[in-house]
C-alpha cells in the first residue's frame, strides 16, 4: 500500500512541476497599483509550447515589452481616466483545440475585451467563430493566412502581413534571384497550405516554372526522402514556407543534399534565428518579412528589448510590441476599454504606424502591409524592400 | 548450520509466518511437511532472501542472514530448487546450468568439470543440452532445477516441493538422488506434501501447521506417530 | 525513378537505425523491468543538451562529448531507477507508467525553465563531403550515425547473448525470482539495464540531435516514436524492436517518395493498427505470460 502511496506522491509532485514550468503571461505584472489606476486586461492566446513554440514565445515577448513599457511610463490615458495594461496569456500549445479553449476561458472567465492571437493559422481560424459569437474582437499579428479573413468573421482582424500580399514579394524576389526551375515546399498547416494555393498560379503567371511541389507535417524532424525526391527533379531554385522551427531541420538537411541551390523562404522564418542555429546551412538565404529596413523607431525599441531579454529583437518581436500599442491607440480613439463593439470599430479604423508598417483594414478585415525581404550574407541580416536591387 | 529463531514473515498485513525456530545440522536431511498454505514455501523464500522477515533471525554458518540480499546469501552457500521448478524457459538447459554457477568465482575448467558431473548424474539433460529448458517435461526441468542449484556447489539445499507434478516414476528417482547427494556429504532441507517419501529419507522432521510449528522429531518417530499417520500420511 | 528507389532503401536504412537507437532501450527496460518508461524521450534530450553543452560551449571533441553524454545519462538512468522505480517495484504496472508519465513531464519542464525555450544546435566535426553507393548519395554524418548504431546493436547482441553478464539479463527478464536464487543481484541488474537504455538514448540524442534542433520538448515525438515501434515489434523484445524500427523506417520512408512527406505519421500509425489486428502482441510478442 506505501509503495503505491509513493507512486502517487512521485506523480503529483511531477505535475506540480510541470505546472510551475508553464510560465503563465501574467505573474509578474503587480495589478492594481495606485487608487486611481485601473488595469486594463488584454487577452492574449499563443503557441509556447508544441512544435512551432518559439514564434508564439517571440511574440509574446514582444507583447511583455509593450506592456512592461507602457506601465514603466505610468500607463495610458483613456478620456481623464489612466490605465495599466496587463496581458492575460494561455498557451495554445500548437493544437487548435487549447486555441479554442483559451479563447472561451478569456471570454467567459476573465472577461477581456479584446484578444490577440495567435501565432499560427490553424489554432486562429478555430478561435474565429467564437469570438465572432461573443462580439469580442480577436485580431492576429502574426497569423497569415488567407483563410482567416475568408471566414468573414466582423470581429476578426488580421494584422499580419497576409500571405496575399506576400506572394507579390515572393514571386518578384524568385526573379531577382534568377530561379528558373523551381521546388516549392510547403508544410503542410494552414499557413503552408495558403500558400499551396497561392504560389502556383502567381508564378506561371510570371513565368516561373515550378518542377516539384512538396509538403511536410509540421511534427516532421526527418526529411531525406522527400528532398532526395526534390533533389532528381534539379530544380536550381528551392521555395519554401516553414515556420523558423521546421526551417532549421529542413535546411540543415537541405544543405547535405543539395548544398549549392539557391533558397528563398517565404516569410515563416527569423533569419537571426537561421544564422544562429544552422550558420552553415543558410548562408545566401533570401527570406521575405514584415519588416523592412531598420527605421529609427525600430533602432529604438531593439534597445528597450535588449533591457529585459537576453536576444536581439526580431521581426516577430516587432509585431508583438506592435500587437499591444496598437490595442492601446484602438482604445484610446473608441474612449473606452470595455465596450468590445466599439473597440472592434476602432481596430478597423485604425491607421496606426507601426514598427513593420501601417495598419489599416477593408471591410473584410485584411490589411495593407506588403512583404518586405531580408537576405543572409556572410552571416548577417540585410533587410531590404522587394523594389531594391539584391546586395551583390 | 542453520538455525532459525522466533521467525515473524508478513504479506502485508497478513501473518504467514508464527514464531518459527527451526534448526538444521551439518549432514542432516530435515525434512518440513505441513499442508497447503502453511507457510513452507514462504519459510524457504525467507531463508534465500526473496521474502523480507518482520521479526526474528536466521543464522547460517554462525552468521545472521535474515538482512542479507539473495545474492549474497547464494554467495554464503545455500542453494534453492524453487516450488514449480523455476528454470529459465527460454534458455537452453545448458545456459541454465551455467546460470547456476552464476556466483562462482572458481575457473571456467572447474565450472566446466561440475557441467560433466552434471551430465553424468542425469545423462537426460546431457542429451537435450541445446534444447530450450521451457519445452522440457516437468520431470526433466526437475532434474535440471537440482542440477543448477548443485552447479553452485552450495553447503545447504533448499528443496520446495520437488515431487509436485512429477510422474511417480520420476519422484521415486529424484528422492534417491537427494539421498545420494546427503550420502555424498550435502545438507538438505527438504519441504515436501508426500510425508511418506519425505520422511523416509530424512533424519528429523518438523510438522508447520498455519505458520507455526506444530510437532518436531526424529523422522522415524513421526512416520508411526499416529496425529502424523492421519493427517499427513492417509493412513 | 530506379534510382529514386536505391535512394529511399538507403534513406530508410538511416531513419530505421534512428528509430532503432531509441527503441531498443525502450524495449531492453520493459523487457528486463516490466516498466513501460515514458520519460525515454526526456533522457534522449538531455544527451542532445549534455552533448550540446560540450561541444558547443566547452569545445570537447563531438565523439568524447557523446561519450561522456552517454555516461552522464547512463548515470542519471542508475539514479531514476534507484530512487523512482525501485519504490515502486513489484506493484501494480500503472504507477511505473504514472511516474514514468511524471518523470518525463518534469524533466522536459526543469529543462526548460532552465534553458528557455530557444532552439540549439550541435556543432559537428564531420564535413560536407557525402558519399556515393550504387547511385544513392549518403553524408558523411548520416553514415557516421547507420556505422556507430550498427555496431552499438552488434555489441549490445553480442553482451546479450555471449556474456555473463548478458545471460543474466535474459535469465532476469524470464524470472526475476529464479535469477535471484541463482545469485543475480536484481538491484544491481535493474539499475545497469536502465543506465544502458538511458546511455543509449543519450547516444541518439547527440548523434540525431546534431542532425535537427535541439529544444527542451524535442524528445516527445522521439520517445512516442520509440513506444510506437516497441508495441509493433513485440513489447520487450529485442529483435522485435529493430525489425519494428525498420519496418517504420520504411513505411515512412515509401510513404514519403510515392506520396507525401506530410502523411508519414498517418502511415505510421495505420500499420501499426494493423500490425495489432493481425498479430495482437506485435510482430515478435510471444503469446506467453
Amino acid at each position: 500500500m506505501k509503495k503505491v502511496k509513493l507512486g502517487l506522491v512521485i506523480f503529483v509532485l511531477s505535475v506540480f512541476a510541470a505546472l510551475a514550468g508553464c510560465s503563465k503571461g501574467s505573474e509578474e505584472t503587480s495589478g492594481k497599483s495606485g487608487g486611481s489606476v485601473e488595469t486594463v486586461e488584454i487577452g492574449v492566446v499563443l503557441a509556447t509550447s508544441g512544435p512551432i513554440a518559439q514564434t508564439g514565445t517571440w511574440v509574446l515577448d514582444g507583447h511583455k515589452a509593450a506592456e512592461k513599457e507602457i506601465n514603466d511610463n505610468g500607463g495610458f490615458k483613456v478620456g481623464d481616466k489612466t490605465y495599466k495594461v496587463k496581458i492575460v496569456q494561455y498557451d495554445s500549445e500548437g493544437r487548435a483545440e487549447s486555441a479554442t479553449a483559451a479563447t472561451e476561458k478569456l471570454i467567459n472567465q476573465d472577461k477581456v475585451p479584446v484578444i490577440l492571437g495567435t501565432s499560427i493559422s490553424s489554432e486562429t481560424a478555430a478561435m474565429i467563430p467564437i469570438a465572432q459569437r461573443a462580439k469580442t474582437p480577436l485580431i492576429t499579428f502574426v497569423a497569415a493566412s488567407d483563410i482567416l479573413t475568408a471566414q468573414g468573421a466582423s470581429f476578426f482582424s488580421q494584422a499580419a502581413p497576409a500571405n496575399k500580399n506576400y506572394v507579390e514579394a515572393g514571386t518578384k524576389t524568385m526573379k531577382d534571384m534568377e530561379m528558373k526551375n523551381i521546388a516549392f515546399i510547403y508544410v503542410d498547416d494552414a499557413w503552408g497550405q495558403s500558400y499551396g494555393k497561392l504560389y502556383p498560379p502567381a508564378m506561371e503567371e510570371k513565368g516561373l516554372k515550378i518542377v516539384a511541389t512538396e509538403k511536410f507535417a509540421p511534427e516532421q524532424k526527418e526529411f531525406m526522402t522527400m528532398l532526395n525526391k526534390v533533389k532528381a527533379k534539379n530544380p536550381d531554385g528551392i521555395v519554401l514556407a516553414a515556420e523558423t522551427e521546421l526551417a532549421v531541420p529542413l535546411l540543415k538537411q537541405l544543405h547535405e543534399v543539395m548544398p549549392d541551390v539557391k533558397i528563398m523562404e517565404s516569410g515563416g522564418s527569423i533569419p537571426e534565428e537561421l544564422i544562429k542555429v544552422a550558420p552553415d546551412a543558410v548562408n545566401g538565404l533570401v527570406t521575405l518579412s514584415r519588416a523592412g529596413a531598420v527605421t529609427p523607431e525600430i533602432t529604438k525599441f531593439q534597445e528597450l528589448f535588449a533591457k529585459s531579454n537576453s536576444y536581439k529583437a526580431n521581426s516577430f518581436n516587432y509585431s508583438g510590441y506592435d500587437g499591444i500599442h496598437f490595442i492601446v491607440d484602438a482604445m484610446q480613439r473608441a474612449g473606452t476599454v470595455t465596450d468590445k463593439e466599439k473597440i472592434n470599430k476602432a481596430i478597423r479604423d485604425a491607421k496606426y504606424k507601426g514598427l513593420i508598417g501601417t495598419y489599416s483594414f477593408n471591410e473584410k478585415g485584411e490589411n495593407s502591409l506588403v512583404g518586405n525581404r531580408a537576405i543572409i550574407k556572410d552571416g548577417k541580416v540585410i533587410y531590404q524592400t522587394v523594389n531594391e536591387p539584391l546586395p551583390k | 548450520m542453520l538455525k532459525i529463531e522466533n521467525l515473524q514473515v508478513h504479506y502485508d498485513k497478513v501473518q504467514v509466518i508464527h514464531d518459527v525456530s527451526l534448526e538444521v545440522n551439518e549432514g542432516e536431511i530435515v525434512t518440513l511437511i505441513g499442508s497447503n498454505g502453511a507457510g513452507k514455501t514462504t519459510l524457504l523464500r525467507t531463508i534465500s532472501g526473496i521474502k523480507r522477515a518482520s521479526g526474528g533471525s536466521i543464522t547460517f554458518m554462525g552468521e545472521p542472514i535474515h538482512q542479507m540480499t539473495s545474492h549474497k546469501i547464494v554467495e554464503m552457500g545455500i542453494g534453492h530448487v524453487p516450488e514449480g521448478r523455476h528454470v529459465f524457459p527460454d534458455m537452453s538447459v545448458y545456459e541454465n546450468l551455467q546460470m547456476g554457477a552464476f556466483r562462482r568465482k572458481d575457473s571456467q575448467a572447474a565450472i566446466k568439470k561440475d557441467l560433466e558431473h552434471i551430465f553424468d548424474l542425469f545423462p537426460r539433460l546431457k542429451e537435450r543440452s541445446q534444447q530450450m529448458a521451457g519445452t522440457m517435461s516437468g520431470g526433466e526441468q526437475q532434474m535440471l532445477a537440482i542440477g543448477r542449484a548443485i552447479m553452485a556447489k552450495p553447503k545447504l539445499f533448499l528443496f520446495d516441493e520437488p515431487s509436485l507434478g512429477i510422474a511417480p516414476i520420476i519422484v521415486a528417482e529424484i528422492f534417491k538422488m537427494i539421498k545420494k547427494m546427503n550420502e555424498e556429504g550435502s545438507t538438505i532441507l527438504l519441504v515436501e506434501q508426500n510425508a511418506n517419501a519425505a520422511l523416509k529419507i530424512s533424519d528429523r522432521a518438523y510438522i508447520l501447521e498455519t505458520g507455526k510449528i506444530g510437532l518436531e522429531g526424529q523422522s522415524s518417530d513421526l512416520l508411526n506417530d499416529d496425529r502424523v499417520r492421519k493427517i499427513y500420511l492417509g493412513f | 525513378m530506379g534510382d529514386q528507389i536505391i535512394q529511399s532503401i538507403l534513406d530508410g536504412l538511416v531513419s530505421g537505425s534512428i528509430y532503432g537507437l531509441m527503441a531498443i532501450g525502450f524495449t531492453l527496460v520493459f523487457g528486463i523491468m516490466h516498466v513501460i518508461n515514458l520519460a525515454h524521450g526526456e533522457l534522449y534530450m538531455l544527451g542532445a543538451f549534455t552533448t550540446f553543452i560540450m561541444v558547443g560551449v566547452y569545445q570537447i571533441n563531438f565523439f568524447v562529448a557523446i561519450l561522456a553524454a552517454m555516461l552522464i545519462v547512463g548515470g542519471l538512468g542508475f539514479l531514476i531507477e534507484r530512487y523512482i522505480f525501485r519504490p515502486l517495484r513489484n506493484t501494480a504496472m500503472l504507477n511505473t507508467l504514472l511516474a514514468s508519465i511524471g518523470l518525463s513531464i518534469f524533466i522536459s519542464n526543469l529543462v526548460l525553465k532552465i534553458a528557455g525555450t530557444g532552439m540549439r544546435s550541435i556543432p559537428t566535426p564531420f564535413s560536407d563531403k557525402s558519399f556515393t553507393i550504387i547511385g544513392a548519395t549518403i553524408s558523411t554524418h548520416r553514415l557516421m550515425v547507420l556505422l556507430l548504431t550498427a555496431l552499438l546493436v552488434a555489441v549490445l547482441f553480442w553482451v546479450i547473448k555471449f556474456t555473463k553478464f548478458g545471460r543474466s539479463l535474459r535469465a532476469t527478464s524470464q524470472d526475476q525470482d529464479a535469477s535471484a536464487l541463482m545469485g543475480v543481484n536484481i538491484n544491481l541488474t535493474y539499475g545497469l539495464v536502465f543506465a544502458i537504455s538511458a546511455g543509449m538514448a543519450a547516444m541518439a540524442g547527440g548523434l540525431i540531435g546534431s542532425l535537427y534542433v535541439v529544444d527542451p520538448t524535442m524528445g516527445l515525438g522521439p520517445g512516442l516514436k520509440a513506444f510506437i515501434i516497441v508495441i509493433l515489434g513485440g513489447m520487450g523484445s529485442v529483435v522485435g524492436a529493430i525489425v519494428g524500427a525498420f519496418v517504420m523506417g520504411y513505411a515512412e520512408t515509401f510513404t514519403s517518395l510515392f506520396w507525401a512527406a506530410s502523411y508519414q505519421d498517418l502511415v505510421g500509425y495505420i500499420l501499426l493498427i494493423l500490425v495489432l489486428l493481425l498479430k495482437p502482441n506485435g510482430l515478435f510478442g510471444g503469446a506467453k505470460r
